[in-house]
């Protein structure tokens, strides 16, 4: 193993952005201008509850805007990007993007190295 | 490599719904399944000799006409069933496909001659098939293959290049609508070269718009139903 890769930095997670239930959210929404509760319940495959507190999450933090409206006499929760999330889905991607190429490179480098039993690096669960 | 598969492997679940969300509109195959069964029927009967060609034109006037409700009535079973996407709005949007979707007005107030420009298409499209069609269906010269033809090929050759995942669902689809394609125009040109009974050709025509988009509302729920957080840290 090389100097660079034991010096190897990992890159800085966005935590609101990385816990997957959130991320998935956020994925559906990159893709549209907006999307309801209903559809977002059901791509992601959260319950009501989950989803609602991930919602609120997210909308605390600034990265997407929930707006309640009336339309064929239901309530219609809706929610979309805001600018400042979609930068901060592009940047956690790119972040991502870097964190890959750095594990492809040292599994490529420790599959030439005599010193291939080092054990994975285990990642700390994001917080909420 | 176990955080590069790991990453890999939520790099493909993002794929896929993204492109749940992006094709969300297009795999609401019901919208246009009742359509094809019902002109696949007609067809059918005219096929056995119960209708005249003069019956059978007014009868697929009546299911295109039925078909504009149909639209409306079959998006809102959707927006309650799977909910709402709104898809971000085109620079330019076409009158006659705002008249064949019709609850996707723009709410943007660049767009406030929507309701004017779709009234302008709504009546030169009623010219152009009122002019057309009958022509098409009816007479010696009735050419009704090549109008099915331009028809299924608004229908189908898109789902040939929309881009696909790495799921074999996704993927499935892109197969069976380019065979789909090849075996309409090989369909078409062994009618048009051996004059194949006319309505033999148009059954299997509507039978492949049927099939494909019976096999899209599937995909949808097959979509729908994938795990897409398992797995996650709640």
């Amino acid at each position: 193993m090389n100097k660079d890769q034991d010096n190897f930095q990992m890159p800085e997670i966005d935590r609101v952005v990385h816990e997957p239930a959130r991320l998935a959210i956020l994925t559906v929404l990159s893709t549209c201008e907006e999307a309801d509760f209903l559809f977002l319940e059901r791509a992601t495959k959260l319950s009501r509850g989950n989803l609602s507190v991930q919602l609120t999450r997210l909308e605390n933090a600034g990265v997407i805007e929930i707006e309640k409206r009336i339309e064929h006499k239901r309530t219609l929760t809706t929610a979309k990007l805001t600018d400042r999330g979609r930068r901060t889905l592009n940047a956690y991607w790119e972040s991502m993007k870097a964190l890959r190429t750095a594990a492809e490179g040292r599994w490529t480098a420790n599959a030439g190295s005599p010193k291939r039993s080092l054990p994975p690096r285990r990642c700390a669960p994001a917080e909420g | 490599m176990m955080q590069a598969a790991t990453l890999k492997d939520a790099s493909e679940q993002g794929q896929e719904l993204r492109y749940l969300t992006a094709h969300f509109r297009d795999l609401q195959g019901l919208r246009m399944a009742p359509f094809w069964a019902a002109l696949l029927v007609l067809t059918i009967l005219e096929k056995a000799g119960s209708f005249s060609r003069g019956d059978l034109a007014w009868a697929a006037v009546v299911c295109t006409a039925a078909q504009f409700g149909w639209l409306r009535l079959s998006g809102r079973w959707y927006e309650r069933h799977y909910g709402v996407v709104k898809e971000p709005e085109p620079p330019i949007r076409s009158g006659l496909i705002s008249i064949m979707h019709p609850e996707t007005r723009p709410t943007h107030a660049s767009n406030r001659y929507y309701g004017y420009n779709s009234g302008i298409f709504a009546v030169l499209f009623l010219i152009w098939a009122l002019t057309i069609v009958p022509g098409i269906f009816l007479g010696h010269n009735a050419q009704p293959g090549t109008f099915a033809m331009l028809v299924a090929a608004y229908q189908v050759v898109p789902r040939c290049f929309h881009p696909v995942t790495n799921n074999w669902s996704v993927f499935l689809r892109r197969v069976l609508a380019a065979t789909a394609l090849i075996a309409m125009l090989g369909i078409y040109l062994e009618y048009r070269l051996a004059r194949m009974d006319l309505w033999v050709w148009m059954a299997l025509l509507l039978s492949f718009l049927l099939l494909l988009d019976l096999y899209d509302h599937w995909l949808l729920n097959h979509l729908l139903g994938s795990d897409f957080t398992e797995g996650n840290h709640e």
